[in-house]
């Protein structure tokens, strides 16, 4: 008898016990997936923003998952090919059944994985400054539109080193679009665009832009130039003799990992200028926090970047608007991101309600030769993200837009076929306000 | 079987108590930890509900307050695509130029103004800018101090308005600042801007100004925050966050209330304010603990927290709680007592039952379990099996009762034949004769019985617990030890059951011969030896005395048988030379011879008698006399019979001693006695001393002398001769009085045992004192005589030869026993007629009966003995005189004619004087 009394309680103890512990691990994960080129030419880039993403769902789980379940990345490689980024998210969203999708870098995957997160009234979180002239329901943008960071640093760039602005970029979306819109706000800002060169995606071939800046010089050189080209590109600027206080170049795609790359590559940009939201050099907790997290999980050495940042701050924000809307469910995260913010690295990042985009802080920085950037200006709070600029209307951003998209034989990027056809690196000397001009 | 005490009578746990314990132990935390489960849960999920609708209620504010922002910036956008806005900014601009006070600023305001105002009144907004692309704000409609003033350079630049505008310039776009205090207008403001472009390039700015009012409904619009819900906005300025709304605890809060950043209670709005997001429970500005969620305005750079008191949220809870407890608590109290009223129900029958059982253990054996038997359960059951248990038992111990009563009835009866079996047993053994002792294994007495006690003259508890060999002569002892140490080892040759002839020791030291019967009994496991001891001193006295006499017997017959047929040559041989003397010339050489002849015949004659005097059956001739005269007489003789160193001593009592007795066997004792002292004493010098006396001798004291027959109780003569002699050893003593026994080189060994066979026949004893080297004293004791008469005896010796005096006939077997008789008859003159026996001599008789005048015949014959012959003559003729002839003693002899008038009696042998007197004195007796 005195043994039951003993028994009984013990047994319900361990009933208690048991039944809480397996509903703890009786709770399925939280699927995410996380799309990025793992292999092909934007893997140098995409690898490290897949890696912040990874990093930032660690931490997640390391703080004991979301909803009492943990999460689980399902990282897909979508090989530098947009098609194959397609086809991959729509099988992480029927097949994986993942609640979100972060991923994509170029404007083109993000424009071939939009009609499926559409499709599917899905959610992708992208991490990137791009263009803007874009607005879906299913895509929350983390990175910057165009007034977070072109129109401001043109802006700026004339108001310092004079109105004659010469544009240089590579031949696909979002260099055409930025440069469309710099030509619309330097003709708003009385400066002028003196001249306007793209190279395809990948190419070397910068010879013939190089003289050109040579022999216009302009007081200031707007750059899109997106991968290696830059290297290229800042190594015969280099050997021209062409240096930052005599023709000052602003880019707009080189971040912290392009750095290091280009110095290594002997494509030393030391002294030019670069906007963006968010450099490695921000100085306070969070951003000395998240470095020291990502490098002791990545390796000590490795930079961390502006969409790397985004990224990272898109999953805290996912994961915020999961808690406080108690589900993970794509449709309700829409509606609650939309109220959440974030004490990021590079300050306050909210989710705009009206446009799903990203308030943020706009920064400009001067190249150090330590790879990384002197900050010389920022806004000094979050900037209202407008991804239809005042300048144009929206009719004549999808206009021209579609003009892009047709004249690359239905790519958002200018095919390597159609250049050889050609038979030249053509410099576009085509005014984008003319083409925008055309229905 | 056995029943505890404290399971029959104490009940240390019940089964109320059990119950009571189950519950408490399993039930109460059961219970508890259900109820603090589902406590949790549901706090849990209040919380989650409450932080749900809080955000929800977050959510909408936040999106009400953007609405109006976008609606700000889509106004202002509007504003600035329409054709009145880029005609006014240049109109104004090219006006300001002339300055404000100037006819065309008037004109153009005049045209302008009323168009804005519309708008501004239709909008409710505080005021509306238009700035140029210098930074001058060309317009306003209210006309503050900024109007005309440069927010590039002058003091408003750094204003709210002053930010929007330089934004709207840098970033192309509409956009709005926060609420600051604005100098021109007195108080708090906030403005929206955007760039008025006109044919792509910018031309200037427009702004509107609006005022927190606005925002005050949003933020006070409470529905679904409860009694103490409230709406907290506020904005980081200068480290210090400043509350930009109304509260409902603080009404006058706007803009005047600041919270420290470091603040403990500021949490909720500092994360807010400073972009956060998140909802928790905190303690707000106030101190209170509530539910908050903080959201982050961004186009207001406010933090706004939308919470409620948790007292609220949980006091509808905590009123749950209450009652949750109050249930539980109610639901354990009725679990209790319910069970307590069930296992009552139960106990109550079982302690009735154990009340009754501890009454019938008790002794009341009258119990009613009539009221238990309605219990319909197991407990009723049980109270039924108890009912018939006891009747059972009831049953079963009146029997029981009526059992023992007559167990201990024939308990009784058996007790008391134990008790007199016992007593008879132990009866035997104490008063038997033999004395029983048991040894145990070891050696030691165990027993001994009263007997035993007094055979060994030892008392009770000196023996038991000694070893046995106390009782035993040192000569017998090893034997006993090495036999019982063999009977240890397992040697069983021993034979029980046997008598065995041994010696003791008594205490004293004595030896003593005992019958000893051992035997083995095993009691329980231990072995016992039980040994009968008799004393036999007194029995093995008495058959050596009896052995002696049978000896003494048969000696004095064989003897007796010798001297009578001696006696019957001697007869013929005396009676021949005699006859042959007297008819032989007495000068005649043969004469001297027949004299040889006639001594030797006469000492072998004296041989014969002593012979028949030691079997007693020599020829008494008994007369009563005085002992010490007969003493007296002999003195002579006496004295020269013994040495002459030797003292004859008389010492005689005073008394007369009158004994019946043959005078000359007394003298043969008297000489013999005093011879034999003579020789203890040879040559040495010493005393013989004869004494007498008259002693009355008891019982006692006959059982010690030495004869056969007891003596008789009576007075006795005591004749006793002692010396100073070398005394006897043992050995001699024992054989004294065996015939031809002797110490002496010449005698024959007849002498004492003669002198034992005179006394025996005298019906007289005889005990011997002797010592060796001390001398010995043989003491004698005789009858003494009633009679007083001592006749004086006649010696008649009638020589006298008859002629013819008639005839008698010789009837003896004997032939030359019948010529010599024959021969000394007719000496004196009679004729005899012969015959060889009985037969022959009664036909003789019955022939020549007329003249015969006598018949000598001899007692013992072939074919018809002596007596048979007498009554056959006594039958044809009474009167006949019968002379008896006898080797025997007279009285032997004599015996069987007692009573029946024989004439005479002559003993064998005879001469012929004795033979002519006796039949002289029958024939002369008639």
């Amino acid at each position: 008898m005195q043994r039951l009394f003993v028994l009984i309680p013990a047994a319900f103890i361990l009933l208690v016990a048991v039944i809480t512990l397996w509903r703890e691990d009786d709770l399925p994960p939280i699927k995410v997936g996380i799309l990025h080129s793992l292999t092909g030419t934007m893997a140098i880039s995409e690898k490290p923003v897949m890696q912040a993403t990874l990093l930032a769902i660690e931490q997640i789980n390391a703080k004991g998952g979301l909803l009492g379940r943990k999460v689980k990345a399902i990282v897909v490689d979508g090989e530098s090919e947009e098609l194959l980024f397609a086809r991959e998210a729509e099988r992480l969203i029927v097949e994986e059944n993942v609640s979100v999708i972060f991923g994509c870098w170029t404007s083109a995957s993000r424009k071939m994985v939009k009609p499926m997160v559409e499709k599917y009234n899905h959610l992708l979180f992208y991490p990137l400054q791009y263009e803007g002239l874009e607005q879906s329901a299913n895509i929350i943008y983390t990175g910057a539109t165009p007034n977070q960071q072109i129109i401001p640093a043109v802006s700026w760039a004339v108001q310092q080193f004079g109105p004659r602005i010469y544009l240089v970029g590579s031949d696909y979306v979002f260099p055409r679009v930025a440069n469309w819109l710099i030509g619309k706000q330097a003709l708003a800002l009385n400066a002028a665009v003196v001249g306007e060169r793209y190279i395809p995606l990948e190419s070397r071939d910068v010879e013939s832009i190089i003289e050109e800046i040579q022999k216009l010089k302009p007081d200031v050189v707007l750059n899109t130039i997106n991968g290696d080209s830059n290297i290229a590109f800042f190594h015969r600027l280099n050997e021209a003799g062409i240096t930052a206080e005599e023709r000052p170049v602003l880019s707009f795609s080189i971040g912290e990992s392009e750095l290091t790359k280009m110095h290594d590559d002997d494509g030393d940009p030391t002294g030019h200028f670069a906007a963006w939201n968010y450099f490695q050099s921000i100085d306070n907790q969070q951003n000395r926090n998240f470095i020291e997290a990502y490098q002791s999980r990545f390796g000590k050495a490795q930079p961390v970047s502006d969409p790397m940042q985004a990224a990272w701050a898109g999953v805290h924000l996912w994961a915020r608007a999961v808690q406080a809307s108690q589900t993970d469910d794509s449709q309700v995260i829409r509606q609650s991101i939309s109220h959440q913010s974030l004490i990021a690295p590079e300050g306050i990042i909210a989710i705009d309600q009206k446009t799903q985009h990203a308030w943020k802080t706009v920064r400009i920085g001067q190249i150090r030769s330590d790879s990384q950037f002197d900050i010389l200006w920022s806004s000094n709070a979050p900037v209202r993200p407008d991804p239809y600029p005042a300048l144009v209307t929206k009719q004549q951003a999808d206009a021209f837009l579609r003009q892009l998209y047709d004249g690359w034989n239905g790519h958002w990027a200018r095919p390597i076929a159609m250049d050889k056809a050609a038979g030249q690196m053509m410099p576009h000397t085509e005014k984008p306000a003319q083409a925008g001009n055309q229905p | 079987m056995t029943i505890s005490k404290r399971g029959a009578g104490s009940v240390t746990r019940s089964i109320i108590g059990e119950f009571m314990l189950l519950l408490t132990v399993i039930i109460v935390p059961f219970s508890f930890v259900i109820g603090w489960y589902v406590f949790s849960s549901f706090n849990q999920f209040t919380i989650q509900q409450q932080l749900q609708s809080l955000e929800s209620l977050a959510e909408e504010k936040s999106s009400t307050i953007n609405q109006y922002i976008d609606d700000h910036i889509g106004r202002i956008e509007t504003l600035s695509l329409m054709p009145v806005t880029t005609s006014a900014i240049a109109a104004f601009s090219d006006a300001f130029q002339t300055g404000i006070d100037s006819e065309l600023y008037d004109r153009t305001n005049t045209d302008y103004a009323e168009v804005y105002k519309r708008y501004l009144s239709y909008w409710n907004y505080y005021d509306l800018f238009l700035i140029d692309l210098q930074g001058n704000i060309v317009f306003s409609i209210k006309h503050e101090s900024d109007i005309g003033s440069n927010l590039k350079s002058g003091p408003y630049g750094e204003t709210a308005l002053g930010q929007v505008f330089k934004q709207s310039l840098l970033m192309l776009q509409a956009n709005n600042s926060t609420f600051t205090y604005y100098e021109p207008s007195k108080e708090v403001g906030a403005f929206v801007a955007t760039p008025v472009i006109s044919g792509g390039k910018v031309i200037g700015v427009i702004a509107l100004q609006f005022d927190t009012n606005i925002f005050y409904d949003v933020i006070n619009n409470l529905v679904g925050l409860g009694a103490s819900g409230e709406v907290v906005v506020g904005q980081v300025v200068n480290d210090k966050i400043l509350l930009t709304a109304p509260l409902r605890h603080d009404p006058d809060a706007a803009f005047k209330r600041t919270i420290e950043l470091d603040a403990v209670n500021a949490l909720p709005i500092r994360e807010g304010s400073q972009g956060g997001t998140g909802s928790d429970i905190m303690i707000d500005w106030r101190g209170e603990e509530v539910l908050a969620v903080w959201q982050y305005i961004p186009a207001l750079k406010w933090g706004m927290v939308v919470k409620i008191d948790t007292e609220e949220v949980f006091g509808h809870w905590q009123y749950i709680q209450r009652n949750l407890i109050v249930f539980i608590g109610l639901g354990l109290f009725i679990s209790y007592l319910l069970i307590y009223l069930f296992t009552r129900r139960i106990t109550r029958p079982l302690r009735k039952l154990t009340q009754a059982s501890l009454a019938y253990a008790a002794g009341k054996h009258d119990i009613q379990i009539d009221s238990l038997l309605e219990i319909n359960n197991e407990a009723g059951a049980l109270a039924n099996a108890f009912g018939e248990m006891i009747s059972q038992v009831q049953s079963s111990k009146a029997e029981l009762e009526q059992t023992v009563a007559e167990l201990a009835e024939n308990n009784r009866t058996l007790d008391q034949r134990v008790v007199a079996q016992t007593e008879h047993i132990q009866g035997i053994i104490k008063y038997s004769a033999d004395g029983i002792i048991t040894m145990n294994a070891k050696g030691d007495i165990e027993s001994v019985n009263p007997a035993l006690c007094d055979i060994f003259a030892y008392r009770e508890h000196e023996l038991i617990g000694q070893p046995m060999t106390m009782l035993m002569p040192e000569k017998y002892r090893e034997a006993h030890q090495a036999g019982f140490k063999r009977y240890s080892k397992g040697e069983k040759d021993f034979h029980f059951n046997l008598s065995v002839e041994l010696e003791g020791l008594r205490k004293s030291g004595e030896l003593f011969p005992l019958d000893l019967h051992i035997n083995e009994m095993c009691i329980g496991s231990e072995t016992l030896f039980l040994g009968n001891i008799r004393d036999i001193t007194e029995e093995k006295t008495k058959r050596e005395k009896l052995e002696h006499t049978q000896r003494l017997e048969s000696l004095g017959i064989l003897a007796g048988g010798i001297a009578h047929d001696f006696n019957n040559l001697l007869t013929a041989i005396l009676g021949n030379a005699a006859l042959a003397k007297g008819r032989i010339d007495h000068k005649s050489p043969a004469t001297e011879m027949l004299v040889n002849i006639e001594k030797s015949s006469e000492r072998a004659a004296v041989l014969c008698k002593q012979m028949l005097a030691y079997s007693g059956k020599g020829h008494f001739v008994v007369e009563v006399f005085n002992l010490n005269e007969l003493i007296e007489e002999m003195m002579n003789l006496l004295e020269v019979s013994i040495e002459k160193s030797v003292m004859l001593r008389l010492d005689l009592s005073e008394q007369c001693l009158p004994i019946e007795a043959d005078v000359a066997q007394m003298q043969q004792v008297i000489m013999n006695l005093v011879i034999n002292a003579s020789e203890a004493i040879e040559n040495h010098s010493g005393m013989i001393t004869i004494h007498s006396a008259v002693v009355d001798i008891d019982h006692a004291y006959a059982q010690s002398l030495y004869m056969e027959n007891e003596l008789l109780v009576g007075r006795y003569v005591v004749l006793e001769v002692s010396d100073t002699g070398c005394g006897m050893d043992e050995e001699t003593k024992k054989h004294l009085f065996d015939p031809f026994f002797t110490t002496k080189f010449t005698g024959r060994g007849l002498g004492m045992s003669a002198i034992l066979g005179i006394i025996r026949g005298h019906k007289g004893a005889i005990k011997v004192y002797s010592e060796q080297g001390k001398g010995s004293t043989f003491r004698m004791l005789f009858p003494c005589s009633g009679a007083m008469q001592v006749e004086q005896k006649n010696n008649i010796k009638e020589a006298v030869r008859s002629e013819d005096r008639g005839t008698i006939l010789i009837v003896d077997d004997e032939e030359n026993i019948r010529e010599t008789a024959a021969m000394m008859l007719e000496d004196i003159g009679f004729t005899t007629l012969e015959a060889k026996d009985g037969l022959e001599g009664m036909a003789m008789f019955r022939q020549h009966q007329s003249v015969i005048c006598a018949v000598l015949l001899d007692m013992t014959m072939p074919h018809m003995i002596g007596d048979e012959v007498f009554h056959a003559i006594r039958d044809i003729e009474p009167d006949m005189k019968v002379i008896l002839s006898s080797g025997y003693s007279e009285q032997d002899a004599t015996k069987s004619f007692a009573g029946k008038g024989l004439s005479g009696f002559i003993q064998k042998p005879y001469g012929p004087d004795d033979l002519q007197s006796i039949v002289l004195e029958v024939l002369n007796d008639k």
